[in-house]
């Protein structure tokens, strides 16, 4: 995996693992921008926040206008209030997965104090209370507080909590991180808009706010930045594990780049998607398609915005995505990136036209 | 501003037929602000103050992107929704009966036995089908009894495509207010009563007001108004359901104080915006709370608003109102005039227009 310099006086890191431990709730994607303010400040031609928090890098002056969005934001949960036993009452930001919360180690608030999720005792409950999944209003987050006071002191109402991953190598190709849906596509764009212009291209690589919660920061940029087509990068489930058979599994760790037919926002453009396969099949990148339908990608929040704009997702297959940790392929990432340089190539050079 | 709260909620209004409240909004304005109303039925007033005096923009423009600090400052939009849930008259039937489909969130649990009015002023009650058991109860179980016979004798009275809107008026209960229409001209009579006294003060930004139409069934009218004003701050202002009766989900209670919305379905606030707002409360020494998650029934204008333009900063304030639910929101007249100094507060001191709204 290419390191990235990060400039003078700062140590070597991996952007990717530097995108995966920075913290960013919905509505709230300070930190996620201030890593890739840092890391793209000084080397793309132009860099701007809008109105409601995209970061927005223009790449070359061409005619061809061209979005490519990644979103900032990551789930997690938010403080609700507190007990008079020091717990801290949360609700969900973003669809978890609420089956796994329960012993997690979370950070509360900006300060990022340590806690963990807790729940009922297990020697409390009969064996069809331990069967069943806690909602989160049933749960809360313990930060060693013991008075109502005490916790009040660590975190107010409104504060986010996030969750406590640490970005790892599990082998020399799968990583383990949080929120890699979808800092895997903060990744890949931001390795995007360092490549050489475009002559032809307007590269607007747009890193959104608020996908997580209804593709809200997407549909903003879109309106004000008014490109001819648009792709979203993503990450996606894996559910490659046994005892699932496609087309449940959705997609493959390790197979490639997924391709999306549609989603719960969006059928695809039917000649983006059918250019993309061509140029992966073409050029032997491995890709997949994505086989579920459902969710929903910025692609979604995009394609509406204006009189209409044509617009598909590539994603990035990731294992346990929307839980407190997941993996990712660096090959896939890779291959995405590639799949993505020939489809822009082939803009530039005036191969394809949606 | 009570006088001004029971009158606007004498005012009949549901959704897409706002023109009396608007009529209202528009007279009790006059007297501080230049008032249209946009095609859509929105009225939109924009404040005397010392730097409103010049015509509203007319198109969007992107915040922190104009002058510097010596430039203009911020426009600022605050906004409230004229409309109130109301009942389409779908069918007469072959009885006299009127059924009926809910435009806005109306519980059905709530609506047997309530009274109903339309525009000429005939009156009805909400009536089940005999015989019906609660766990059955749905609009389509329910229909509007003119107390008239026959399908002709209700048809001199009403006919499909009619709305009826729950009875207007304000009941004083204990420490509170409760009324059908208080959702939203609580919050009409917060934006009125905010614009006189930031007018008498002196206000050094300038202000717009927005009262959209349709906000009961979403940001419809909201949208579009931001996005001809261009805002670099909107703020909202609309009802936030309050603790009841047994368990509850909601953070907030009545006579606290403005609660500060976290999140809705459809919009999360800008952490930014909740400090500006908590910054304003402390400096004024007044009280205020945060609802961390409003339910859907509570939606605002605020996802709307938000997406206008090049994106709008959006915050709500929300008006703690018990019996939420039901179809008599119960709000308490200190949280409203608490909610009316803090924008005050906030307002009548120059806003910088190089602010961070959005933080990095």
């Amino acid at each position: 995996m290419l390191r990235l310099d990060p400039g003078p006086g700062r140590p070597p890191s991996d952007l990717l693992e530097e995108l995966t431990q920075a913290c960013s709730l919905s509505g709230d994607e300070g930190e996620v921008r201030a890593v890739l303010r840092r890391w793209l400040g000084g080397t793309v031609c132009e860099l701007y926040t809008d109105n409601i928090g995209n970061l927005i890098c223009r790449r070359g002056q061409g005619p061809v206008r061209v979005i490519v969005a990644a979103h900032m934001d990551e789930v997690g949960l938010v403080v609700a209030g507190h007990d008079d036993s020091g717990l801290l009452r949360v609700k969900e930001s973003g669809g978890l997965d609420v089956r796994v919360l329960p012993g997690r180690a979370v950070l509360v608030g900006r300060p990022k104090v340590p806690g963990v999720i807790g729940a009922p005792a297990v020697h409390l409950l009969d064996e069809d209370e331990a069967e069943r999944v806690l909602p989160s209003r049933e749960l809360y987050v313990d930060v060693g507080a013991r008075s109502k006071e005490e916790a009040a002191e660590v975190a107010a109402p409104g504060d986010p909590v996030y969750f406590a991953t640490s970005f790892e190598r599990l082998s020399d190709r799968v990583v383990k991180a949080k929120a890699l849906d979808d800092r895997v596509g903060c990744y890949i764009l931001a390795r995007l808009l360092l490549d050489p212009e475009r002559e032809n291209l307007t590269l607007l690589g747009v890193f959104t706010v608020q996908e997580e919660v209804g593709l809200r920061g997407a549909r903003v940029a879109a309106q004000h930045l008014a490109p001819r087509l648009a792709l979203a990068v993503d990450g996606t489930s894996a559910a490659d594990v046994p005892g699932v058979e496609p087309p449940q599994t959705c997609t493959h760790l390790g197979r490639g780049p997924a391709v999306s037919l549609m989603d719960g926002t969006i059928v695809m453009h039917e000649r983006i998607r059918e250019h993309l396969v061509g140029l992966a099949r073409r050029h032997g990148v491995p890709w997949q398609y994505r086989r579920l339908t459902t969710a929903g990608t910025d692609a979604g929040g995009i394609f509406l915005e204006r009189t209409g704009i044509p617009a598909c997702t590539v994603a990035v297959p990731c294992r346990y995505i929307h839980s407190p940790a997941s993996l990712a392929d660096l090959d896939d990432i890779e291959h995405t990136l590639t799949l993505l340089r020939l489809l822009l190539d082939s803009l530039d050079k005036g191969e394809f036209e949606p | 501003m009570r006088e001004t709260l029971e009158r606007l909620c004498a005012a009949w209004g549901p959704s897409g037929r706002e023109e009396a409240v608007a009529a209202e909004v528009s007279a009790l304005l006059g007297p501080v602000a230049a008032v249209r109303t946009d095609p859509l039925g929105n009225v939109i007033a924009t404040l005397r103050t010392v730097a409103g005096s010049g015509s509203p923009a007319g198109v969007p423009q992107a915040a922190g992107q104009g002058p510097g600090p010596a430039g203009p400052r911020p426009r600022v939009m605050l906004c409230a929704h004229l409309d109130q849930p109301s009942l389409l008259v779908t069918e007469v039937t072959r009885d006299g009966f009127l059924r009926f489909s809910p435009v806005g969130h109306l519980d059905p649990l709530y609506l047997p036995g309530q009274r109903v009015v339309n525009r000429e002023g005939t009156v009805g009650v909400v009536v089940a089908e005999d015989g019906l058991v609660p766990k059955d109860l749905g609009p389509g179980k329910l229909a509007i009894d003119l107390g008239v016979s026959g399908r002709e004798a209700a048809e001199r009275l009403s006919a499909v495509g009619d709305v009826f809107c729950p009875a207007a008026g304000v009941l004083a209960l204990g420490d509170l207010l409760s009324g059908p229409a208080l959702d939203d001209r609580a919050g009409c009579a917060v934006l009125v009563e905010t614009a006189r006294r930031l007018v008498s003060a002196g206000c050094p930004n300038p202000v717009d007001l927005v009262f959209s139409v349709q906000g009961a069934i979403g940001p419809r009218g909201a949208r579009p108004a931001a996005h001809g004003l261009g805002p670099a701050l909107a703020l909202v202002v609309d009802l936030a359901p309050a603790r009841g009766v047994g368990k509850s989900e909601s953070t907030v209670e009545v006579g606290k104080g403005p609660a500060l919305r976290v999140k809705e379905p459809g919009y999360v606030a800008p952490p930014r915006v909740r400090q500006l707002l908590i910054e304003a409360a402390r400096a004024a020494g007044l009280p205020y709370q945060v609802e961390v998650v409003a339910p859907e029934a509570a939606t605002s204008d605020a996802g709307g608003v938000e997406l206008a333009g090049s994106g709008v900063v959006t915050g709500v304030i929300g008006l703690p109102a018990r019996l939420q639910r039901g179809l008599t929101p119960a709000v308490s007249l200190a949280d409203l005039e608490s909610t009316v100094r803090l924008l005050v507060e906030l307002l009548s001191r120059p806003l910088d227009r190089t602010a961070p709204w959005v933080t990095g």
